[in-house]
């Protein structure tokens, strides 16, 4: 131990071998120009270009969105129907509550079950019943289908259509 | 307009902290570049905290109550501006002919922070950067301040209600001032942010190593790939990473120089730090803990118990209180974490192996991060910060905040959890990312502007402010130990 500690005191410390602390400044010196050359190589060729061509702003307000914000008022709470839970389903789920934050609250509403902790949707399973179930447990008078059918025997008191695959009733 | 509008915005926050500093007398002697990114940070914070204190009382007064306070300070600083604009005109600046050692880097650096902010300023908000911080200021916004709905509106519980504030009341301010929200607003914001990294990094690296290796090292921070991917979305991960560079690099200062404003005011940065994103706290704790240990070790030395250092850290910290305050009065949970419990632990320590093993994959991805710590790891080992409090101090910070949040992923609720780890392992690393880098300029001894002689940055060394007392030229980098020897000798001599 004596030895190694006064190894590593003479290495480190001594004023006559302060050279080392030179030969070391220097090793870190030619890893930064390297990171800086490797790095500039990477910015203008690859990077720029891709950075680039992917300037778009995610739409933050869709046919789909504005045609809720007609039908549904202000207040209502709504419950969002889609026919899955994938990535998809969730983006078009949290760009619809972003859009409509804080006019209206969304809850999202899919017939499968939950496992996870962070599965953001509510079990509709059971068809007409299980909307119904959940709009009532949300006091939501709205639902959204989005890329699904509207449930068989739900009985709306009210359906606006548009293209063929997103309808909002009222129940 | 927008862009005028929120760089107005911007301005005036700025024009808030710089009062507030003054009429403190919280003065940092860091150049006119760096006070202003200083005054920026601490201006933020208080803007945002004051929208939130009074959305406590008033929520739709918030937002008005912020503007009105960032016009009265424009209208102040406007008047201080005009004469300092007057006073410029009467300075000559003398460039020495090594100077076109620097210029030429300099030119290299500003034009790859050109392009960079070409394609922040045209970005895309990002998943996040709308899902989770935008979504709260088209909130803030519509409602004028921070209603008590926003906490009790389970339909948006994914969108993180208890998630701090600062930059979701950034943006409401600016949507507020706009009279509309607007997504290309938040992206004008993080460019805002990017240049205040860069400068203070600039500033703080220059005063520990000297005029070339700052230049250098700017270059070095503007072309990690990570710091682009990080600075082209509206995320508070660069905001964090820029108060926790502001607050660290404060507190590096205070251990050498000793002078309070800057371990007050570092508390501040930090405190706020823990205001935009809660993984600001680890740092946050791990300075408090070295400010305590040089307390104490100063009062041993000096035989005289002085706890003003450690009040004036800790003592901004308690502004972020009525917000924790709130959250926890509504039993708000982050779903994605179970609650912290040893049987929890015990039972899913064998994740602990995996998250170190994923912390070293990531540390070495040059995709990501180029050599940037591998260099860092090679600091460690060849220039061991033993001497040096200063820099045991940056290590110790990084080394916490990377250790610590990695091993919070044992508490993850996600399965598989290694998506959980995958999908923000990179956002923990990067918060931490300017700091690193600051260790690794100091631990490199070698300062070619040095070889000019001492005369020969007069322009640029104008600015530069005192040295370290003790510190003997610009090779010195954080040389505590002379600080310490002279603290010594003081004590020695009665």
């Amino acid at each position: 131990v004596t030895l190694r500690s006064t190894l590593t005191t003479l290495i480190l410390f001594h004023p006559n071998l302060r050279f080392l602390t030179l030969i070391a400044s220097l090793l870190l010196v030619l890893g930064v120009v390297a990171q800086v050359g490797l790095a500039q190589v990477d910015y203008l060729q690859t990077r720029l270009p891709v950075a680039a061509a992917s300037l778009q702003l995610t739409p933050v307000s869709t046919p789909g969105i504005e045609f809720v914000k007609k039908h549904v008022p202000p207040g209502e709470p709504i419950l969002y129907v889609t026919g899955n839970h994938d990535v998809l389903e969730l983006f078009s789920y949290y760009q619809m509550s972003y859009a409509l934050a804080p006019r209206n609250a969304v809850w999202w509403a899919v017939a499968a079950r939950t496992t996870k902790m962070v599965d953001w949707w509510q079990d509709a399973s059971g068809g007409a019943q299980g909307i119904r179930r959940l709009a009532a447990a949300d006091h939501s008078r709205y639902a959204v289908f989005a890329g699904t059918d509207v449930t068989t025997d739900l009985h709306p008191v009210a359906v606006w259509t548009m293209q063929t695959r997103f309808t909002v009733v009222e129940l | 307009v927008h862009t005028l509008v929120t760089i107005l915005v911007m301005a005036g926050m700025t024009a808030v902290g710089h009062v507030l500093l003054m009429a403190a007398r919280l003065r940092l002697d860091l150049s006119w570049a760096g006070n202003l990114v200083v005054a920026f940070l601490v201006g933020s914070g208080v803007t945002t905290l004051l929208a939130f204190w009074v959305s406590l009382l008033t929520p739709s007064l918030g937002l008005k109550v912020s503007l009105a306070a960032l016009a009265a300070s424009l209208v102040v600083v406007a008047g201080m501006l005009a004469r300092w604009l007057a006073s410029l005109l009467a300075w000559r600046p003398r460039i020495s002919v090594s100077a076109v050692v620097v210029t030429p880097l300099m030119l290299f650096t500003l034009l790859d922070l050109g392009l960079l902010l070409a394609v922040v300023f045209r970005g895309d908000p990002g998943w996040d950067g709308l899902f989770i911080w935008g979504i709260k200021a088209r909130y803030f916004a519509a409602i004028g301040g921070v209603p008590d709905s926003f906490f009790t509106d389970l339909s948006r519980q994914w969108s993180h209600l208890d998630y701090p504030l600062l930059f979701p009341l950034m943006e409401a301010i600016v949507y507020s001032a706009l009279g509309v929200p607007n997504e290309h607003a938040n992206m004008v914001i993080i460019v805002v942010f990017v240049v205040g990294m860069v400068v203070l990094f600039h500033e703080l690296v220059r005063e520990a190593v000297g005029p070339v290796l700052a230049v250098v090292f700017a270059l070095v921070l503007v072309t990690v790939p990570a710091f682009w991917t990080n600075a082209v979305r509206a995320y508070a991960d660069l905001p964090l990473a820029l108060f926790l560079l502001g607050g660290g690099g404060l507190v590096c200062r205070w251990l050498i120089q000793r002078r309070s404003a800057d371990v007050v005011v570092g508390g501040v940065l930090l405190a706020f730090g823990v205001w935009v994103k809660r993984d600001g706290l680890m740092v946050w704790a791990a300075a408090a803990a070295a400010v305590l240990a040089w307390t104490v070790a100063l009062a041993i030395k000096n035989r005289q118990v002085t706890c003003r250092p450690l009040v004036g850290y800790l003592a901004p910290a308690v502004a972020v209180v009525p917000w924790w305050a709130t959250v926890a009065q509504y039993h708000l949970v982050d779903r994605n974490y179970a609650p912290v419990s040893v049987p929890w632990l015990v039972h899913h320590v064998d994740r602990v192996p995996t998250l170190l093993h994923a912390l070293a994959g990531q540390l070495l991805l040059v995709s990501s991060w180029g050599l940037v710590w591998v260099l860092v790891a090679s600091a460690v080992v060849l220039r061991p910060p033993i001497r040096s409090a200063a820099r045991a101090f940056l290590l110790w910070a990084i080394a916490v905040h990377l250790l610590s949040l990695t091993m919070i992923y044992t508490f993850s609720t996600w399965d598989p959890y290694m998506d959980h780890v995958n999908s923000s392992i990179d956002r923990l690393v990067f918060q931490i990312l300017p700091l690193a880098l600051l260790f690794l300029a100091t631990a490199i001894r070698f300062d070619p502007a040095a070889a000019f002689g001492p005369n020969d940055f007069p322009a640029l060394r104008r600015s530069a402010g005192p040295r370290p007392r003790g510190a003997g030229g610009p090779d010195e980098g954080f040389a505590v130990e002379a600080v310490l020897q002279a603290a010594t000798d003081s004590v020695k001599s009665g």
